[in-house]
């Protein structure tokens, strides 16, 4: 379980400090598939990056699981990002690494505890998990040889590596075509069932909310203005940037 | 020029020309090496130190930038009169190939730190986030990413180096360095033996050519990407 308390994240900006997040508490069961969306700007990336740390709440606590994470630092810190795996919109393979290296490298970082330590055992889970993302055959390819599509599936691979039991989704299907996102979404479902991981996935697409979410968060300005279940909010939207998003006439603009 | 000539050129100036040509290939290769094992340290700690590096330190980091242009900003003739002292200081003389190697070492090794750290910048910041959100320690991201992943761009800049310490070391012939500028403005400069000079220019310029391939080789072997 995920729990957000109270989680505000200010930057310095040129034109004074301005709250990225702002007062955002959730709680994300285990298991669940949990989307964060809104529009570009809405603070979605800067919360979802608290969880594992790579932004530092200005203030508020990221509670994992009962343990409070967010004073975190070294080795500790680097222990507990080895057991939240994070996929990015862009593409984050190393591209002088080949396939197999690149889903291999997060236990070459010697902190997981569930991490293979030999070179020979951690090529075989790399292995696995290139079956189970069905790129067994593209093992020994370079990444500018895959597609797009393909190039994220080994990076879900990567995250799987260290044995997650969090895996944060940062727009991971937004530079994709349609079909290649609906196979990168199924894929994300199919490890939440055979795993159990919590996938913490943001997007601004209602398609991948609606097609792989159970509940979702809505953010506005750095804040969550709505939450529920998918089929709730999306039937009963009350914000008026979750209708504007629907495609709902909000009245907000009256002609 | 008929081959009897030739021949008697090389008889008389064959084991002078040879004798600086590994004269300058030991000067540009020890002092290469040595400007790496200086420079490649230096050009990671800029872009580590640096405002938005892995390890933020303003005031270390303008330090360190200061010393770097400053070393770069000194002319290498100046340089290498300017370091007599302290050349003689650490390899015992002044003159010959050893004596060269300190002064050239001081000037390549700043201009390494900046085109290292110019192809660290080069990376893409998604892989160093992506490393950090696996939990890579800072050594790690230097290591397995910085340097790994900028390799290419590191070695397109090797051959640039070797090339500009070759042009250097025939300036250092003149304050007695030996090697092919020694011979050039000994034999060239001060006896107007125009033969002898055309000839280590001719040697030089064949130099840079196989440096620049053999750089060249090095980059298509190892980078990865070009593997489609």
């Amino acid at each position: 379980m995920i729990e957000l308390k109270h989680i505000t994240k200010t930057f310095a900006t040129h034109a004074g400090s301005l709250a990225a997040v702002n007062d955002v508490s959730l709680t994300i069961q285990s298991g669940e598939i949990f989307g964060i969306i809104g529009e570009s700007g809405a603070g979605k990336s800067t919360l979802v990056r608290c969880i594992n740390l790579l932004e530092r709440p200005s203030s508020g606590s990221v509670v994992i699981d009962g343990h409070d994470v967010t004073a975190l630092s070294g080795r500790a810190l680097r222990g507990l990002r080895s057991e939240v795996g994070m996929i990015f919109q862009g593409l984050s393979l190393f591209q002088q690494r080949s396939v197999i290296d690149n889903v291999r490298f997060p236990a070459t970082l010697n902190i997981g505890k569930a991490s293979e330590k030999s070179a020979a055992d951690q090529r075989k889970r790399a292995r696995d998990l290139l079956g189970l993302v069905g790129l067994a055959d593209k093992a020994d390819s370079y990444p500018n040889q895959l597609s797009g599509g393909q190039q994220q599936r080994v990076a879900i691979a990567r995250a799987l590596m260290t044995r997650p039991s969090i895996l944060l989704c940062d727009e991971a299907t937004s530079a994709l075509d349609t079909l290649t996102t609906g196979q990168v979404l199924d894929l994300l479902a199919r490890i939440k069932q055979e795993m159990g991981v919590t996938i913490v996935l943001i997007t601004h697409s209602l398609f991948v909310a609606r097609k792989i979410c159970g509940r979702i968060a809505v953010m506005e300005g750095g804040r969550v203005v709505e939450q529920g279940s998918v089929k709730s909010v999306f039937e009963h939207p009350q914000a008026n940037v979750t209708k504007a998003l629907l495609g709902i006439e909000t009245g907000r603009e009256v002609a | 020029m008929d081959s009897a000539v030739l021949s008697a050129f090389f008889a008389k100036y064959g084991s002078l020309l040879l004798k600086g040509t590994i004269d300058t290939i030991v000067m540009v290769f020890g002092s290469t090496l040595g400007a790496y094992v200086i420079g490649v340290p230096l050009g990671v700690l800029l872009c580590v130190l640096a405002p938005d590096g892995l390890r933020p330190h303003r005031v270390a980091s303008a330090v360190l930038g200061w010393i770097v242009n400053m070393g770069r900003s000194i002319p290498f003739i100046i340089l290498l009169v300017f370091l007599i002292p302290a050349t003689r200081a650490i390899v015992g003389t002044s003159l010959g190939v050893p004596g060269a190697i300190v002064p050239l070492i001081a000037s390549a090794a700043p201009f390494v730190a900046r085109m290292v750290e110019q192809s660290i910048a080069e990376v893409d910041g998604g892989l160093i986030e992506a490393a950090q959100s696996m939990g890579a320690s800072t050594w790690q991201i230097v290591t397995k990413v910085y340097l790994r992943e900028g390799l290419p761009s590191l070695l397109r800049g090797l051959p640039i180096t070797v090339i500009t310490l070759l042009g250097y070391s025939a300036m250092a012939g003149t304050v007695g360095a030996g090697g092919l500028g020694d011979i050039a403005i000994r034999y060239g400069y001060q006896r107007y033996q125009n033969d002898v000079m055309i000839a280590t220019i001719i040697i030089l310029v064949i130099m840079v050519q196989i440096i620049q391939s053999l750089g060249n080789l090095l980059v298509r072997k190892l980078d990865r990407r070009m593997h489609a």
